[in-house]
């Protein structure tokens, strides 16, 4: 039985068997008519205002707390602007879908953008990285799986090549700047489609993909492979649980899962929509290595606990990776088959290396992290408490529950270098956001009361305050400068191919063109494998001496000194310290440099001559190095 | 089944022949951006995923992109693994597929060979 509110929306029965509540307190018709319309302008005076604002930011003053740091207040205000009127929306019903779309888009190109606009070259040192390794399968169009694991799961920079060659960009790095808006926008509509799966409430829904963008602050949304693959693994989970979910219930208070509300496919309709999610595995089989891993867990867990009719896709999802993982990741498999499997079932070691090795850093830095921290578990919190309300009201969501909670078992399989707490925090976000957004919402015969409202918009505050400081809270050490980036340029263009690089960190912009052309090196692998615990000059010697022919280069720069500062990795200065004695000593001389980088050479013709101050940068011309001399 | 718009057809059609012209004739590389990513986002995923009829336009467009997108991925791979990265093959395979989605569509079908409507169906989704 459904019941028409005030606004003229259908409304289901209450549990009594009487007609719903209506669902807003009433308003003045005409302020209640044209509420969408002013929430609409209200989102784009909060775009206006941040546009206004983003550009005066100057990210050579951000500081060890980040982005959050030079953020100008007219940014901020807009941000929280545009939180207050998305809940407020929500207030009203029937929900105004359009206009909520735009708060989302907003919101997505206000937090996700927002590093374009302020920084000078694309961020982050993999992206550059990812580049190269994209660029290399232009330049030479196969791929080998010989020169490292990227090689062997190669889907993603097979894609990204593509890309670059048909649209005719120089290097595939063009494609990385923007790549978190378009990813995000792209998580948009999977995530809806996921949580309209367990709620035909469309606050829920909507509310539900608001705590997701304002909480997913471990920025694995740049231009890389698991980027690609969680927008595919969510897909996947999305058409299992609109088509394929085996309970299709009506709850005491009358809300429907979105997909109870189609009518049974046609039996090729489910041969379709299964070759459908065959395909989307079968591409981020060879694009990944984590992801299909979370995908199976995900869909042996709904096969397991009956939550789907698809039972034997796992079976089939099986055979492809383990296909791939026999025939052509075999090359890394083999070399490193010890390393991968000696943390399988050690989850104590893998929390630990995910979380307190991780608590190291600089004093601002290490509020940042207890921000994540506390953000992350104040979020679990939360979604607990939705469970419960929505417990509560009669609606048992094992499958969301499930899904929230099948990441977890991937701790026990690797400490994927300090990530897997992160990568198990973003397979299980979609779910965790449904149950956060439901403890204002718990059911579809909830009342928009102004109190819910206000709560909704204190929550939706405080965790975009804390995103600001969880996903931008390393700024200073991921973002490049122009100069740098000139300073790595002037470097291919003068390093013969084959020429040792070593730079201080992997915090370089570097191998974004060259990416297999060069021997690459940096300074904490040389002391981590010499058994120090401090870069020495020494050391650095013995390595570069190592190939006894060719040049050796030493590129220092800005970000490469935030990086091993504000993480902890060496005692502040360090770096600095051994620059000074790099441009020192007589073996080096300095074919370039800039106030952000500079490239020293290492002279093997030279046994320990005096210093010679008056060494000018040596490099002035774009042509190779003659390292004869 | 009922005889549905086609104005996603038509897109799918105009983008194909409109990247296959700039990238075989090559001419218009300023423009090869604009055409390339929508054809890649959006065509070879789309023409399949509306087959499905499944039961709203969000739901096709988001299987069509998803769709799309592993679809160049599976392909590009495989052509790196056949020693065949030409873009033009490349190309070629993926509006190859995209044609094959669009002539396995029954409503088109319908307009080219029998030149008459589809007859109203019942609701299969």
């Amino acid at each position: 039985m459904r019941t028409e509110d005030r606004t003229g929306a259908s409304l289901p029965a209450a549990p009594g068997g009487g007609p719903a509540r209506p669902a807003a307190l009433p308003l003045l018709p005409t302020l209640e008519s044209a509420w969408p319309a002013l929430c609409a302008v209200v989102a784009g005076l909060c775009l206006w205002l941040w546009a206004g604002a983003i550009g005066d930011v100057n990210p050579r003053q951000i500081n060890d707390i980040g982005l959050a740091s030079v953020l100008p207040g007219r940014v901020l205000f807009a941000l929280i602007l545009l939180s207050v009127s998305f809940c407020v929306l929500l207030h009203r019903r029937p929900l105004n879908i359009p206009v909520a779309a735009l708060h989302l888009g907003i919101l997505i190109f206000m937090l996700y953008g927002m590093t374009s606009f302020i920084e000078e070259v694309p961020r982050f040192a993999v992206s550059w990285r990812h580049a190269g390794v994209a660029d290399y399968l232009v330049q030479h169009g196969r791929v080998d799986p010989k020169i490292d694991a990227y090689f062997n799961w190669p889907g993603f920079f097979a894609l990204a090549a593509l890309f670059t060659k048909l649209t005719g960009y120089k290097n595939p790095i063009s494609l990385a700047a923007d790549a978190p808006i378009y990813f995000n926008l792209l998580y948009l509509g999977a995530v809806a489609m996921i949580i309209r799966s367990a709620t035909s409430d469309a606050r829920v829904v909507w509310l539900g993909c608001w705590i997701f963008f304002i909480s997913n602050w471990v920025g694995q949304d740049y231009f890389s492979p698991q980027a690609l693959s969680y927008f595919i693994h969510l897909v996947i989970l999305g058409l299992l649980l609109t088509w394929f979910r085996r309970e299709r219930y009506r709850s005491a208070d009358g809300d429907v899962a979105e997909s109870a509300l189609l009518p049974s496919g046609t039996g090729w309709q489910r041969v379709g929509l299964l070759a459908v999610a065959i395909i989307l595995f079968a591409s981020i089989v060879p694009s990944h290595q984590l992801t299909p891993f979370a995908t199976v867990g995900s869909v042996i867990a709904l096969v397991v606990f009956r939550r789907t009719t698809a039972r034997g896709l796992y079976v089939l999802m099986l055979v492809l990776l383990v296909t791939w993982l026999s025939f052509a990741a075999v090359d890394y498999l083999s070399g490193h088959i010890a390393r991968l499997t000696s943390d399988v079932g050690n989850v104590s070691g893998n929390t630990t290396a995910n979380v307190s090795e991780r608590l190291t850093g600089s004093p601002d830095h290490l509020f940042v992290i207890r921000i994540r921290l506390v953000m992350t578990a104040g979020l679990w919190g939360l979604a607990l408490l939705g469970v419960t309300r929505r417990l509560g009201r009669g609606h048992r969501d094992l499958t969301f529950a499930l899904l929230a909670m099948a990441p977890f078992p991937l701790l026990g399989l690797q400490g994927y270098g300090g990530e897997m707490l992160l990568r198990v925090y973003l397979f299980s976000l979609p779910f965790v956001a449904f149950f956060v957004a439901s403890l204002f919402y718990p059911s579809l015969t909830s009342r928009s009361s102004w109190t819910t409202t206000g709560l909704a918009s204190l929550v939706s505050i405080a965790l975009l305050g804390s995103f600001l400081f969880a996903r931008y809270g390393n700024e200073k050490v991921n973002q490049f400068t122009g100069q740098e980036l000139q300073v790595v340029d002037r470097l291919y263009k003068i390093a013969p191919k084959g020429a040792l690089l070593v730079a201080g960190s992997v915090n370089v912009p570097w191998r974004s063109q060259g990416y297999n052309d060069y021997r690459y090196l940096t300074l904490t692998k040389v002391a981590a494998d010499e058994g120090q615990s401090l870069p020495r000059l020494a050391d650095l010697l013995t390595a570069m001496r190592r190939p006894r022919d060719g040049c050796a280069f030493v590129l220092l720069s800005r970000s490469q000194k935030t990086y091993t500062d504000l993480l902890g990795i060496w005692p502040p200065g360090t770096l600095s310290r051994l620059e000074q004695q790099i441009f020192s000593s007589p073996l080096f001389s300095r074919v370039y440099s800039s106030d952000d980088a500079a490239i020293f050479r290492l002279d093997k013709s030279v046994k320990g001559a005096p210093d010679d101050p008056s060494k000018p940068d040596v490099a002035r011309s774009n042509s190779p190095v003659d390292c004869r001399r | 089944m009922t005889r549905r718009s086609l104005t996603w057809p038509a897109a799918i059609l105009l983008s194909t022949a409109a990247v296959s012209v700039i990238t075989y004739a090559g001419i218009w590389p300023s423009a090869r951006p604009v055409v390339a990513v929508p054809f890649l986002v959006l065509c070879p995923g789309l023409a399949w995923a509306r087959l499905l009829r499944v039961d709203n336009e969000v739901n096709t467009v988001m299987l069509g992109v998803a769709l799309s997108l592993a679809i160049d991925t599976i392909v590009s791979t495989a052509l790196l693994y056949a020693h065949q990265p030409s873009v033009q093959v490349n190309l070629g395979a993926l509006v190859a597929i995209t044609v094959g989605g669009l002539l396995a569509d029954p409503d088109l079908r319908q307009l080219q060979f029998l030149r008459r409507p589809l007859p109203e169906r019942g609701v299969a989704t």
